[in-house]
């Protein structure tokens, strides 16, 4: 069965959890899941959408569906439920006074683990971890060390191919996108131009 | 990488200090001189100790985000230091803890008698960075 992850990549909240999770699915399993980047605020009303055969499922059942389907890849779905939804409601705000509460509370869980649940990656540092790349608000926030623990965390993982290596295709793939739409533009305007001539 | 910890078997305490570097990612050179320094440190604990967990601040590994064989090492020269600790302990070694625990459920098979407990329970205050 084949999977299709549509991400919309001018989401407000960009499906990052998704992405990264569909990476481990790709590099854990036989299955596939090939991912489209749409350069658009969202797909189908949502910020993602993946697609198994004749069924869709959009937003939070993304993740869901892919944990249910890829308990190997994606482990400690259960557990990691708890940290999606601490992710998507905490820690994707903006308000940085509410934002600063969670914060601490992610890095005082952090100072005795070096993984969210248990010693290896989970569907909790996949769903947390997608949630502070895709906050601009915590950019700075990780750069400067404010929260010692959170930061050593973020960076460890984003060493990962599937963290930080999925981002910067992301990057890449969008650009490309982006450059792809302007020189059709660019294209379309000339002919325009060499019609009114 | 965080997907290293997967790959390898796990070491027997007793096998560590004979680990096959080879098997771990290549090091650079400032890796090296930070392996040398710390294999030199750690023959000298509990001095130096405090430096330790210093290091592992923003560190998951000794040496970085990956596994190498100084981790191996410097655990089985730290561990026994740790099962002395009391939670009173705990605030100013906390990443050492972690690095401990860490290293004890993946890289190395240690006997039960001598597994460190981690009691998760124990609050510490948030560390600020100078």
């Amino acid at each position: 069965m084949s999977y299709t992850l549509a991400i919309a990549a001018k989401a407000p909240v960009v499906a990052y959890p998704a992405l990264i999770a569909a990476a481990f699915v790709n590099t854990t399993s036989d299955a596939s899941v090939s991912i489209d980047f749409i350069d658009e605020k969202e797909v189908d009303g949502s910020a993602s959408k993946l697609t198994k055969g004749e069924e869709t499922f959009k937003g939070d059942a993304v993740l869901e569906k892919l944990a249910a389907d890829f308990p190997e890849s994606l482990k400690e779905f259960t557990e990691s439920k708890q940290w999606i939804e601490f992710g998507q409601s905490e820690l994707s705000v903006k308000d940085f006074k509410k934002l600063s509460l969670s914060l601490e509370k992610l890095d005082a869980h952090l100072n005795y683990r070096a993984f969210i649940l248990g010693y290896q990656v989970t569907l909790a540092d996949i769903a947390a971890w997608g949630s502070i790349r895709g906050n601009a608000v915590m950019t700075s926030v990780i750069r400067n060390q404010t929260y010692i623990n959170i930061s050593r965390w973020f960076s460890f993982l984003e060493t990962d191919k599937r963290f930080g290596g999925v981002l910067s295709l992301f990057t890449e793939a969008i650009a490309e996108v982006r450059k792809q739409a302007k020189a059709n533009q660019a294209a379309s305007g000339k002919k325009k131009e060499t019609h009114k001539a | 990488m965080a997907d290293l910890t997967t790959k390898f078997q796990k070491l027997a305490l007793s096998e560590v200090e004979s680990a096959d570097a080879s098997k771990f990612v290549e090091l650079t050179s400032e890796q090296k001189a930070l392996e040398s320094q710390w294999l030199t440190l750690s023959s000298r604990f509990p001095d130096s100790i405090e430096e330790l967990n210093e290091s592992l601040k923003n560190k998951t590994y000794l040496l970085g985000n990956a596994p190498s064989a100084a981790d191996l090492v410097v655990f089985s020269r730290t561990l026994p230091l740790a099962l002395k600790w009391t939670t009173a302990d705990y605030a100013s070694k906390r990443h050492i803890l972690r690095w401990l625990d860490l290293l004890q459920n993946t890289l190395v098979e240690v006997p039960q008698d001598s597994k460190l407990t981690i009691d998760f329970s124990v609050e510490v205050p948030r560390e600020i960075k100078e």
